[in-house]
């Protein structure tokens, strides 16, 4: 049975008294192995929904956000929560604590009370899941944005979570660096076995998942698996959302009068359909 | 411009000295600046001397990384040995214009207090090269750690130094970039009066603050992210280990001290 | 830094011809040198060997050149994430510092901050503000009001559109097209961006491991798909679909399908030809 990893039941939230609610009535629900994608533009609120999935921001009151069962209005869930849901942020150079990978990549062990013999080998676990483990002695001012990124995810993987949150973590870098930790996570994702929240405003990074969660303005406009959501093409523009390419060739054609049988989230779906197309004529 | 420069000049290696147990490292650096006031003859400043340069050996340290370390202190040894060469007035009188006059004395002294900075110098300069930055701050933390009984915040301390070693790379690439920025945008930082270049820094400092608070938020958010919640209950990925080298180490500076303690006139 | 240990040739025999008004590429991956590139265009950095000619000003190995300041008035430069270089109390003070530094007085200044906060679509409500209290799009904005403030005569861009979302980067790459093409502007862009460079360049200059790798036309470029991947780039996404389309259709397409207007058309024919 698939098992229910993290429940949110009727999320609002304001960061001030008397302001506007920056999130309001949402309710979600993402299941153990998962790819789950957050979209929405800036300020749809979706990167303060991911701070409620490891205790960054507590709800007001209890039975709002529960992580494997654990309610995180209880100040007691808070650390067994952050073991559970580790995070990933937009700024490469901003999370690395200390000055070489090996350290670094302990910093959340050493948090957490990992034995100091136990440590050694989940590094290297770690570091070799991101294909990183020739850089252990590197200082973090001499890799790349994508490779910050990667010994990011590895100082979480070494801590054995259950999810994994990117909160717009390929935004910073050039496509090389974006390849490479969409590659490393979704390897995660698949071998591990690892629940994946990837934050993004790029539709095209969420193709591939099992769920798209569409944000606006604070609420969930949209949510299912990728073929539902590009079905509302138009809830999406108004997202301030892009289509992903072969979308927006589809929906061109889809004007001139061409009728498709499903929306074409890949090149090669869409060549796929076009040949249907043309034999049939 | 400044993107490769070396952190706290450490040259890795894998001598003895390299080995040591930071805590030790700095216990002997530490006794070395007591011993070197002891000494006050040319005898016990030649033992300290051959000291070092042993020191320095065993280490396998290019001296001339030593002398790079030394240099921009030179100006100062030459001041100090001017300033006691002209006011010390004993001894023989070598050398006299009105008021101005040199005594033998004043050149010995001058010479001494020349020599005793050289060696301070020379001794921490060796700590640096051989002691990487974060087994420095590991050492200080362990050393100092008895004070948090009495409030000091160790651990905090300890983190706020290696953080801040972390990010002099990163903060040395961006005062680049912005420097490169204003520069596009007219600005002379080199050329003009001092007021003009002081005037200059304001456009390089004010964006560099606010960079450096915006990283202390997002980095102060990953470590929390990251179950940061102090030292209390923490592990460490490197624990120290005080082995019988660095006992031995010790003693052979402790002895140090007994023979210049006899020496010394 | 010659004499280092870590000295490196940050560029190799690189021969480049800018026409005036041309609108120029330059890609590669991070570290290919392409930064390296236009940061000597404007004498920020200063070549070991060669020289290099920006109008009338030439800037020429192990001599000392005193044009910097006109140079740098001719060439203005955008950095990458440009909204971290602003500084002062309020954002037409900030557009008024480069003017300022190239010796035009404060009323001549104030008058250009004028001038140019319309073509970065920013209104005069924001003069009094502090940058800092802006949105992040509009800081940008600032930014680049700051550097276009002084007319310069070329404009470089390095990744001007970095950090910011699809529909954010489409906006941003609008000003610019519309600004060369009004201001008759030489544009030099540093991008990652194929698309961009495919629709917006005349002149596509590839870089690999401080060398060029190949320059031309986009269609030059972008029609040897094999010599772009060997350096690991990729072609536009309009090419790759209409490769694929090629191979699926065992037909031919024109080369220069880097639009989803001209790309649409080409599909459409495919479809009706079979019709007949």
């Amino acid at each position: 049975m698939i098992k229910e990893l993290i429940k949110i039941n009727d999320l609002s939230f304001k960061y001030e008294e008397d302001g506007e609610e920056v999130l309001r009535n949402i309710d979600l629900c993402i299941c153990e192995g998962e790819w789950v994608s957050i979209v929405g533009h800036n300020g749809s609120g979706k990167s303060t929904l991911a701070k409620f999935l490891n205790g960054l921001l507590i709800p007001y009151k209890p039975n709002v956000v529960s992580i494997e069962g654990l309610d995180t209005v209880n100040e007691e869930n808070i650390w067994e929560v952050r073991k559970k849901v580790g995070m990933v942020f937009q700024n490469p150079d901003n999370q690395m604590v200390a000055t070489t990978v090996q350290d670094d990549v302990a910093f959340g062990l050493e948090n957490i009370g990992v034995p100091q013999g136990e440590m050694s080998a989940r590094i290297d676990w770690a570091l070799k899941r991101v294909n990183m483990e020739s850089f252990s002695n590197y200082e973090p001012h001499r890799l790349s944005g994508g490779q910050k990124q990667r010994i990011a995810i590895a100082g979480i993987l070494a801590m054995r979570p259950s999810v994994l949150i990117l909160d717009e973590a390929t935004s910073m870098l050039d496509p090389m660096g974006r390849e490479e930790v969409l590659d490393t996570v979704w390897k995660l994702c698949k071998d591990e076995g690892i629940t994946i929240i990837n934050i993004t405003h790029d539709l095209e990074e969420t193709v591939h998942s099992d769920k798209v969660i569409v944000m606006k303005k604070g609420t969930i406009s949209i949510q299912g698996d990728p073929q539902e959501v590009f079905q509302h093409k138009e809830k999406l523009t108004e997202a301030g959302l892009e289509l992903p390419f072969p979308l927006q060739m589809q929906n061109d054609l889809m004007v001139k009068g061409y009728k498709f049988s499903t929306a074409c989230l890949t090149k090669e779906d869409l060549v796929n359909e076009l040949w249907k197309l043309k034999s049939k004529i | 411009m400044f993107q490769n420069i070396i952190i706290g000049q450490y040259v890795a290696g894998n001598s003895f000295i390299h080995n040591l147990d930071p805590r030790s490292k700095l216990t002997i650096t530490f006794l070395f600046v007591l011993i070197v006031f002891l000494a006050n003859n040319w005898l016990t400043y030649l033992v300290l001397f051959l000291s070092v340069l042993t020191a320095i050996m065993i280490s396998k340290v290019s001296p001339g990384y030593i002398y790079k370390g030394m240099k921009p202190i030179f100006l100062l040894v030459i001041a100090m040995f001017i300033l006691h060469g002209v006011l010390t007035k004993e001894g023989e009188l070598l050398f006299a214009l009105g008021w101005f006059e040199v005594y033998l004395g004043g050149i010995i002294q001058g010479l001494f207090i020349a020599f005793r900075l050289l060696l301070l110098i020379m001794m921490t300069t060796l700590l640096t090269l051989t002691t990487a930055p974060i087994q420095l701050t590991d050492g200080l933390e362990n050393i100092f750690g008895p004070l948090r009984r009495y409030n000091v915040p160790v651990h905090e301390l300890a983190l706020m130094m290696s953080i801040s070693l972390r990010f002099i790379p990163t903060l040395l690439q961006e005062t680049e970039k912005i420097m490169k920025a204003q520069m596009a945008r007219g600005v002379d930082f080199t050329g003009g009066s001092i007021t003009r270049r002081i005037k200059a820094i304001i456009p390089l400092l004010v964006p560099l603050f606010m960079q450096s608070f915006r990283r202390a938020e997002d980095l102060a958010t990953a470590m929390e992210a990251r179950g940061y919640r102090g030292g209390e209950g923490r592990t460490r990925l490197r624990e120290l280990e005080w082995a019988q080298k660095d006992t031995v180490a010790v003693c052979l500076i402790v002895a140090i001290g007994f023979i210049l303690f006899f020496l010394m006139s | 830094m010659p004499n280092t240990p870590f000295e490196h040739q940050a560029l190799t025999n690189i021969n480049l011809n800018i026409k005036s008004g041309q609108f120029v590429a330059i890609i590669g991956h991070t570290g290919s040198g392409k930064s390296t590139i236009v940061q000597h265009l404007n004498g920020l950095l200063k070549p070991t060997k060669g020289s290099i000619q920006i109008g009338d000003i030439v800037i020429e190995a192990n001599k000392k050149n005193k044009d910097f300041k006109k140079l740098r008035q001719l060439v203005g430069m955008v950095f990458q994430y440009p909204e971290h270089q602003l500084f002062d109390e309020t954002v037409e003070k900030d557009i008024a510092f480069g003017p300022l530094n190239f010796g035009f007085t404060k009323e001549e200044a104030f008058k250009k901050v004028l001038d140019v906060l319309p073509l970065v679509k920013l209104g005069n409500e924001v003069l009094q503000k502090s940058p800092f209290d802006l949105s992040g799009g509009q800081k940008r904005r600032v930014a680049i009001a700051g550097v276009l403030v002084s007319k310069p005569r070329v404009l470089v861009l390095d990744e001007p559109t970095a950090g910011l979302d699809p529909v954010g980067r489409k906006q941003m790459m609008e000003l610019f097209t519309t600004l060369h093409k009004k201001e008759k502007l030489t544009t030099v862009l540093v991008t990652h961006n194929m698309e961009f460079a495919a629709m917006y360049a005349d002149l596509v200059v590839v870089m690999d491991r401080s060398n060029i790798w190949m320059q031309g036309t986009p269609e030059e470029i972008f029609k040897s798909p094999e010599k772009l991947k060997e350096i690991g780039l990729n072609v536009p996404e309009t090419v790759q679909l209409a490769m694929m389309l090629e191979e699926n259709f065992k037909t031919e397409l024109p080369k220069n399908l880097f639009t989803k207007e001209s790309l649409l058309n080409s599909i459409t024919m495919l479809l009706e030809k079979e019709k007949i």
